[in-house]
């Protein structure tokens, strides 16, 4: 902290551009006395280079709309790796506090193990005044403190819907399941039609996929609580049921177990071994590059339900925000620039028609023209209008470990070998709970359940 | 007489001038990262509470650690699987190619030699495709053919396909080592044998062979230490094969883990270590079967 400062006000006085603003930046979260008006305008148009780490593919084309609106202000993007990688290199940097970007891109579900690293800066004094209400609520909370801090911008999303072979469905008289109890019965209805389809594909291999329909289930397995509590409760009931729901399919055969993301899973989607995917937004451009043969036989419905009552409830998978690191020395920039990225129309409706991003901001989500467009790959729906529909039934309380990363690994260990058992995922959610419960404990924690 | 120290300090220094480039950076780039790795592997830094010196409090955890241990296991049995069949293949490679019995044997030797060319994660991807057990090689052949589909990536046929590629790497490698040995023998020897009336077998039995031991016991030296530090295949085979290759499949991809995923850099330094005393053990074990063999 003190290293910050000094270093803040070495460079204040020794290039007498900044303002007192600046100087004062990395001060403590007291959200309330930010920068006046005056002294944006003045950081805005004071020449400024920021640096910003980001594995979205040509994002730069939004990048030069910024700096045609601010010419003072360059913005250096740098890929410095997907996943992985990314995450190394921002964490190494939190460890050692140094060699951080200005700005950088990061998931929801790693916001809160960037927090507990004390990476992130509270940007909620240099945001516009009506910061929570450009952005879906649910993704809002994502990326806010328990006081009121902001520590990031929300950028796409990934609400969860279902997508299934229609032409699969019709040919074997399976009409699109509206609860999980229906998925079921059509699980086990086509794998007696056809013993070379499953109805879909339980992946080990992707924790954040197991997350998401925990979200929806109603579990919530994580929490933090000050800075040393962790709530662990990876075998809440909720969890449980989804683990029996699921280890029951295992067990008759009716779903596949193959690991996501490699070459065999993908030509599983073009061969029609799987009928649907519940899976996030955009899941559906994925589907669209990577099963080209299957075109135009997809379709889109909400996520199967736990419960018959007709009340829609999404869950969400994926999803990220641009967040600014805690040793930048220009946070009004930084934070003025992660928020126009992802809220000026122009930029934020390019984020979705060029990258295929699943937009955060209202302004793209209440778009009648975006909202409108048929896509092809699905038969001409609109999935666009559907999944924005999901989006506003994902739940606002799903909250993240501080070690996120360590939970995925043990999860896909575990998991891993429960399928491989039988499918004893209702063991394997038991099993993760004690083995985190011990990392944490390790690691300093306190836990509660 | 006068002048002889004196010469001596200048060809001191002198040689000093020449190491100094390797010096500085043996120092840099080996020496320091391995005293830090040290230096961490006796604190404790948690996410929570900063940082406490502990001792061997880490290298006592990972004695006792099952995932360090199956690591282990799995090297160990994957060394004893693996290094005799790909050094059978190599020196008969070699002595074929040296045989000069075969035609084109510089063709060979290249092709051999060829996959070592290739980089490791691409081996493995390559491999990956073919090993896939519903659309790889193999899996789409046995739809056609009357052939039983085998998952290569399976918990019992893993190991051996796992052995096949490092195997696939580094026959070549292996057998330009051993070939290069073999070119270094005397061809007097080889004219006296014939004259004694020896074949090209008996040569190779009992000339060859016998020449070839200081250059077999270097590539087993090297197949120890690769074997005990097995990381880039079996890490990117993970990505098809969760379900055996996690993150505790070989020691080093235990390390890696605990220390980039798991944040504890410490504990990681003391896996290293261990497994760094491991290699130490065993390159010591196979240099004192070597000697007692030349000594009976």
């Amino acid at each position: 902290m003190k290293k910050q400062v000094r270093k803040v006000i070495g460079l204040a006085t020794s290039v007498g551009l900044l303002s007192a603003g600046v100087a004062l930046a990395p001060a403590p979260a007291t959200a309330a006395s930010g920068p006046t008006p005056a002294q944006i305008a003045k950081a805005m148009n004071t020449p400024t280079t920021l640096t910003f780490w980001t594995w979205v593919g040509n994002i730069q084309d939004e990048v030069k709309v910024f700096e045609k609106k601010y010419p003072k202000i360059h913005v250096k993007v740098l890929n410095v790796g997907q996943g992985g990688p990314h995450y190394q290199k921002l964490r190494a940097g939190a460890l050692s506090g140094s060699g951080l970007p200005d700005v950088a891109q990061v998931e929801y579900q790693y916001i809160p193990t960037f927090v507990a690293l004390k990476a992130l800066l509270d940007i909620s004094p240099y945001v516009s005044k009506d910061f929570r209400k450009k952005f879906v609520d649910w993704t809002v909370s994502q990326v806010s403190g328990p006081k009121g801090q902001i520590y990031g911008v929300p950028q796409d999303t990934g609400p969860m819907g279902l997508l299934y072979r229609k032409d699969i469905f019709d040919k074997y008289g399976i009409s699109v399941p509206k609860t999980w109890d229906e998925f079921a019965a059509a699980a086990h209805k086509l794998h007696a039609a056809d013993p070379n389809v499953y109805l879909a594909d339980f992946t080990g291999n992707d924790g954040g996929w197991w997350n998401g329909l925990l979200w929806q289930a109603g579990s919530r397995p994580f929490g933090i609580k000050g800075t040393s509590t962790v709530k662990i409760a990876t075998d809440d009931a909720n969890s449980q049921k989804v683990a029996n729901y699921w280890a029951g399919l295992v067990k008759d055969g009716v779903v596949a177990t193959d690991p996501a993301w490699n070459n065999d899973w993908y030509a599983g989607w073009n061969s029609g071994k799987y009928a649907t995917w519940p899976t996030a937004a955009w899941g559906a451009g994925f589907m669209a590059d990577n099963a080209k043969s299957t075109a135009g036989n997809w379709r889109v419905a909400p996520m199967p339900q736990w419960s018959a009552s007709g009340k829609q409830v999404a869950g969400n998978w994926g999803g990220s925000s641009d967040v600014v690191l805690r040793t930048t020395k220009n946070p009004i920039a930084a934070a003025q620039f992660a928020e126009f990225l992802n809220s000026n129309p122009k930029t934020a409706m390019m984020l979705s028609t060029e990258q295929f991003q699943f937009p955060a901001a209202k302004i793209i989500l209440g778009n009648k023209a975006w909202q409108n467009s048929s896509v092809a790959f699905f038969g001409g729906q609109k999935v666009n209008q559907l999944f924005g529909q999901i989006s506003n039934t994902v739940a606002k309380d799903y909250k993240w470990s501080p070690f996120q990363d360590e939970v995925y690994t043990e999860w896909q260990n575990i998991l891993a070998s429960a399928i491989v058992n039988k499918g004893d995922v209702p063991g394997a959610v038991k099993q993760l709970q004690s083995s985190l419960v011990s990392y944490a404990v390790d690691q300093g924690f306190t836990v509660t359940h | 007489m006068a002048r002889q120290p004196r010469g001596g300090r200048n060809r001191e220094r002198a040689g000093l001038l020449f190491i100094a480039p390797f010096l500085l950076v043996f120092v840099t780039l080996f020496m320091t990262p391995l005293f830090y790795a040290g230096y961490l592997s006796v604190w404790k830094q948690t996410l929570v509470g900063g940082n406490h010196f502990v001792g061997f409090a880490n290298y006592a955890k990972a004695l006792v650690d099952p995932a360090f241990r199956s690591g282990l296991g799995h090297v160990a049995a994957f060394f004893f699987l693996q290094v005799p069949v790909m050094l059978i293949l190599s020196i008969s490679l070699a002595l074929a190619i040296d045989s000069g019995k075969l035609r084109g044997a510089k063709v060979y030797r290249i092709i051999a030699f060829l996959p070592y060319a290739v980089p490791a994660v691409v081996s493995s991807v390559i491999w990956g495709y073919l090993y896939g057990p519903n659309f790889g090689l193999e899996a789409q052949l046995s739809q056609f053919l009357p052939i039983p589909k085998i998952n290569f990536l399976s918990s019992t046929l893993a190991l051996p396909s796992l052995a096949n590629i490092v195997t696939w790497e580094f026959a070549g490698y292996n057998m330009i080592i051993l070939y290069a040995a073999l070119k270094s023998i005397s061809t007097d020897l080889y004219e006296a044998a014939a004259v004694d009336g020896a074949g090209a077998i008996r040569i190779a039995w009992s000339i060859k062979l016998p020449a070839l031991r200081p250059a077999i016991f270097l590539t087993v030296l090297f197949s120890v230490i690769g074997s005990f530090q097995l990381f880039t295949e079996p890490y990117n085979l993970a990505n098809i094969a969760p379900m055996v290759f996690n993150n505790s499949y070989t020691p080093n991809i235990y390390a890696y883990s605990t220390s980039f995923t798991s944040l504890d850099q410490n504990y990681a330094a003391a896996l290293s270590f261990l497994l760094g005393f491991v290699v130490i053990i065993m390159s010591g074990a196979l240099r004192l079967v070597a000697r007692n063999r030349k000594e009976s």
